[in-house]
């Protein structure tokens, strides 16, 4: 009786049922199937089902050891960056110390600079033609150029003697000062929710600060910690730019496309071998993240009412060594905005240490180079924008409001993208999509406006699902009792009340689109069809432009992300009390 | 005016029966409240009558008219939401006049609407503030005026006041009250506090696991209820066992208990064995003699000093009663001190 009620009034019907399905239909059309396409590609070849192809891991060195290598130097990276972030964060939530809101504010880098911009700026100062190389060189302090960001350490099995990975330092180190403060500041807001009570209440006890730090306050963090333990690990796996930055392949996402490239030519599975190894650290991750994730928001909400951190004082040697620390990490962060900026000014810049001119002439050449890339850009992240804004404002108010049965499912399937690598995505939609009129070779930007919107999905959602949830029933219930129906309701009461998410949700989705480079990577077949991101990689690559070029359109991206993010975050302070990504 | 009719009217959440088989008339112009603690049902019952939650099985009739599947936009009901409910991205005049605007009516007489309905809760002048700009007694005073400016045929009220002060509680339910009498709308209230139920009310339905225990006047409902959940919930009772000794005549017996023999008229349908008997702390008084043949002495564990009133808690074996005395004629008893407990036969009711 009641089901069939339920049903068959045709507005529950289309609210609880037709709606929700065809959002997720359309979704699961550029994320979930073309992941499948990818998987079946491993398993299925001219129509038969084979285990050759995964069973390639175990006997083709070659597969095995671009699987090594990108999980040891992702492990490598986690662990340096976790080194890092603990203390920095700990003295940045507890102690009284100078310039810290410029230590709090590199933490939110990575939110405005993609990962291969900041890569850029290092190798401008660390690499062979560097600045420090050449003042090294003219010092005499040594004699050939500098070679760590090239370098590799090969890693041999100790029992047959065979190299088996190896471990690229050039993009450790980049990977690791780049995702530093993805860490830094996930481990800090864990350190901000702590209900300092609790450690007080150890002191009370008679525990040491070393014992309470370890006992009560790393243990309290750690879902925090893991989380971003996780993420890191996740945005290794997942980076190409970096890489390539620094002109190493032989990381699976990097080695992925290579294969997708080579495949136009001959037949290898190696592309969807390493994109289903992608795809399953990622799920691992989603589903352990989630366990962890949930746990942080009980910490949350346990913490008592209003809290005062108390700022302990530090004084003589600890202020010294405690600043120290600061400010070689706060200052390894800066290298790369400083090698940026220098290139990005230079207009003659050639083996000398700094630029011999500067000027604006490489941003001139950027907009008369690269203009329709430039276009592409706006196109991509305005319609990230859009769809970002109208999907996640329909599919939180259904998860919110309409009680749908499988609501956390659908939560799920939202995330996916955020931990199934846009390698992935785009070499799954690359092969779903040929022969039909979204081909990339016959409507690329069409297809890469899509994907991308779809993959940034996530960066709207959780800020407008988060700020949905914050809205009392009785906001609609008042205006339905006043003789409002819910579609009106919906309009004069929910979307206002929604508004300043909506617009932070969408900025945060802009932002997301402009830097992707994965995805349109993969899927940019004609000339034109690229964005900024790409330009960047054109223009190194490019004798007429170099890094100097490279540079300028990465203090665009920088530019144009920071003011979105800056306009976001005055907006999400009106409703969720500032940005929170993942 | 409008009469509310409830036939059998039953939600189930999942397996819990929220509101159970609820039967009940209000009349037009009434003001109706229902009481009980939470979980008891009388908050979804007022929601099913606004149209917020659908029954699973029952009738919503306002005068004869069934309106059980209408949806609340079509019920012409004004609400009152524990949280108020107003709309903070909108200004007080924009929160009133939302109802009228979705009616499309003229904007001059939109105007005129919600400044008598301003002025109908004293906040004149207030038009332009935000809610967030607002005391708490007046952002109640604003959605009681966004309920009430499209006349509804009924005003639904629901724990409106446990938001605010205990003082201002008092001084908003006086108003409340009055508005209502004023305008004569039908109006059911929910509320999980006794004494202002019983303050506001013309009736009171006591709800308890989801059916209704008892309804009639506030008077009625607190002197006359021999349910035990209502003496319990509505004031205190002492509660003592009883054995019938003696029957006289047709509906008088005698009852033994520890605190004496009693005689009970008005005891209809009780021959012999065990019954419990239920009185107010107010309806006994304390007395250092033996009032009554085999009284068994207490001891006082408590005493509080209330303004009014004084409190005594005494121990008569194992059992604790409570006794109330006016402070000004407090006998002066200390703690520890041994007394008789004498019950004012009149009120001794018995309780089912």
């Amino acid at each position: 009786m009641q089901l069939s009620q339920t049903l068959f009034s045709p507005y529950k019907l289309i609210g609880r049922v037709i709606l929700p399905l065809t959002l997720v239909a359309i979704f699961s059309l550029f994320i979930i199937y073309p992941i499948i396409v990818v998987i079946s590609g491993v398993f299925i070849v001219n129509g038969e089902f084979t285990l050759t192809n995964i069973l390639s891991i175990t006997y083709d060195p070659f597969v095995s050891t671009i699987i090594l290598n990108t999980l040891i130097m992702g492990g490598l990276v986690t662990l340096i960056t976790t080194i890092l972030a603990i203390p920095y964060a700990y003295i940045l939530d507890r102690y009284d110390i100078p310039f810290k809101s410029f230590f709090l504010l590199m933490t939110l880098l990575p939110f405005v600079s993609p990962p291969y911009v900041g890569g850029l700026g290092y190798i401008n100062l660390l690499g062979r033609q560097g600045t420090i190389s050449l003042l090294l060189l003219k010092a005499g302090l040594i004699n050939k150029p500098l070679e760590i960001m090239y370098q590799t350490t090969p890693i041999i099995n100790p029992f047959t003697g065979s190299r088996i990975a190896e471990i690229h330092w050039g993009a450790v180190i980049i990977s690791a000062l780049t995702y530093f403060p993805l860490m830094a500041l996930t481990f800090f807001s864990a350190l901000q929710n702590i209900d300092e009570s609790l450690e007080e209440e150890a002191y009370i006890l008679g525990a040491k600060p070393s014992t309470t730090f370890f006992r009560i306050t790393l243990k309290s963090a750690m879902p925090g910690l893991i989380a971003g333990v996780m993420l890191v690990f996740i945005s290794f796996v997942d980076e190409v730019g970096i890489p390539l930055i620094v002109g190493y392949r032989n990381v699976m996402a990097v080695a992925a496309y290579d294969a997708i490239v080579e495949s136009s030519f001959y037949y290898t599975p190696r592309g969807y071998v390493f994109s289903l190894i992608m795809i399953v650290i990622g799920l691992l991750v989603l589903f352990l993240g989630r366990h962890y994730i949930s746990l942080t928001r009980y910490v949350s909400v346990v913490r008592g009412a209003i809290r005062y951190r108390k700022i302990v004082r530090l004084t003589g040697l600890k202020r010294v060594i405690a600043l120290t620390f600061m400010i070689i990490v706060a200052g390894m962060l800066s290298i790369s905005t400083i090698g940026l900026l220098l290139a990005a000014f230079a207009t003659e810049w050639y083996l000398t240490p700094f630029p011999t001119k500067v000027g604006l002439d490489n941003f001139v050449e950027v907009f008369e180079e690269y203009f329709i890339l430039a276009r592409n850009s706006i196109i991509y992240s305005v319609t990230s924008m859009l769809v970002g804004i109208i999907m996640s404002a329909l599919i939180a108010y259904m998860i919110v409001r309409m009680r749908i049965a499988y609501s956390g499912a659908l939560d799920y399937i939202i995330t996916l993208p955020l931990v199934v690598p846009g390698i992935v995505i785009g070499i799954g939609n690359w092969a779903v999509w040929r022969g039909t009129p979204l081909d990339p070779f016959v409507n690329p930007v069409t297809i890469i406006a899509l994907v991308i919107a779809f993959r940034k999905l996530p960066y709207a959602f959780r800020a407008i699902y988060a700020s949905t949830l914050q809205i009392p029933a009785e906001f609609e219930e008042a205006g339905l009792t006043l003789g409002a129906n819910r579609i009106k309701t919906f309009i004069k009461i929910m979307l206002p009340a929604l508004a300043p998410a909506l617009i932070a949700g969408g900025l945060l989705a802009f932002i997301a689109g402009i830097t992707e480079l994965s995805s349109t990577l993969v899927l940019s077949a004609t000339k034109n069809a690229g964005s900024l991101t790409l330009a960047i990689f054109l223009a190194l690559v490019d004798i007429r432009h170099g890094p100097t070029v490279a540079s300028a359109i990465g203090v665009i991206i920088i530019v144009i992300s920071i003011a979105v993010a800056y306009m976001a975050n005055k907006f999400a302070k009106r409703t969720i009390g500032g940005l929170r990504l993942f | 005016m409008v009469n509310v009719n409830l036939i059998n009217l039953t939600k189930i959440f999942g397996k819990d029966v929220a509101v159970d088989n609820v039967n009940l008339t209000i009349e037009h112009g009434t003001f109706f409240t229902f009481l009980g603690p939470s979980g008891s049902g009388k908050s979804t019952t007022l929601r099913m009558i606004a149209g917020l939650e659908e029954p699973t099985r029952g009738e919503i009739l306002f005068d004869d008219r069934p309106v059980t599947h209408l949806p609340p936009y079509k019920r012409g009901v004004g609400m009152v939401f524990q949280n108020y409910a107003l709309w903070p991205f909108m200004t007080v005049f924009d929160n009133v006049a939302f109802g009228l605007r979705i009616q499309k009516l003229s904007k001059s007489e939109i105007r005129e609407r919600v400044k008598e309905a301003l002025r109908l809760v004293q906040l004149e002048g207030l038009e332009r503030r935000y809610p967030h700009q607002l005391s708490g007694g007046q952002q109640q005073r604003v959605a009681i005026a966004r309920a009430l400016v499209v006349n509804p045929k009924i005003l639904l009220l629901d724990e409106p006041l446990s938001n605010l002060d205990a003082k201002l509680r008092i001084e908003m339910r006086r108003e409340i009250r009055k508005l209502q009498r004023r305008l004569g709308i039908t109006t059911i209230y929910v509320t999980h506090d006794q004494e202002e139920a019983l303050a506001i009310s013309d009736k009171v339905a006591v709800m308890n696991r989801g059916r209704i225990v008892a309804v009639g006047t506030p008077y009625e409902v607190y002197n006359n209820s021999n349910n035990e959940f209502v003496l319990s919930f509505v004031g205190h009772t002492n509660f003592i066992e009883g054995k019938v000794i003696e029957t006289r005549g047709e509906n008088t017996v005698i009852v033994e208990t520890k605190l004496g023999e009693y005689k009970i008229r008005h005891a209809h349908n009780i021959t012999n064995g065990k019954i419990i008997l239920g009185f107010r702390p107010e309806h006994a008084r304390l007395t250092k003699k033996q009032p009554k043949p085999k009284s068994s002495i207490g001891k006082i564990v408590m005493k509080e000093f209330l303004g009014k009133i004084v409190r005594y808690e005494i121990k008569v074996g194992d059992e604790t009663i409570v006794i109330d005395i006016m402070a000004k004629d407090d006998p002066g008893y200390s703690e520890g001190d041994s007394v008789y407990i004498d019950i004012d036969e009149n009120h001794l009711l018995v309780v089912h």
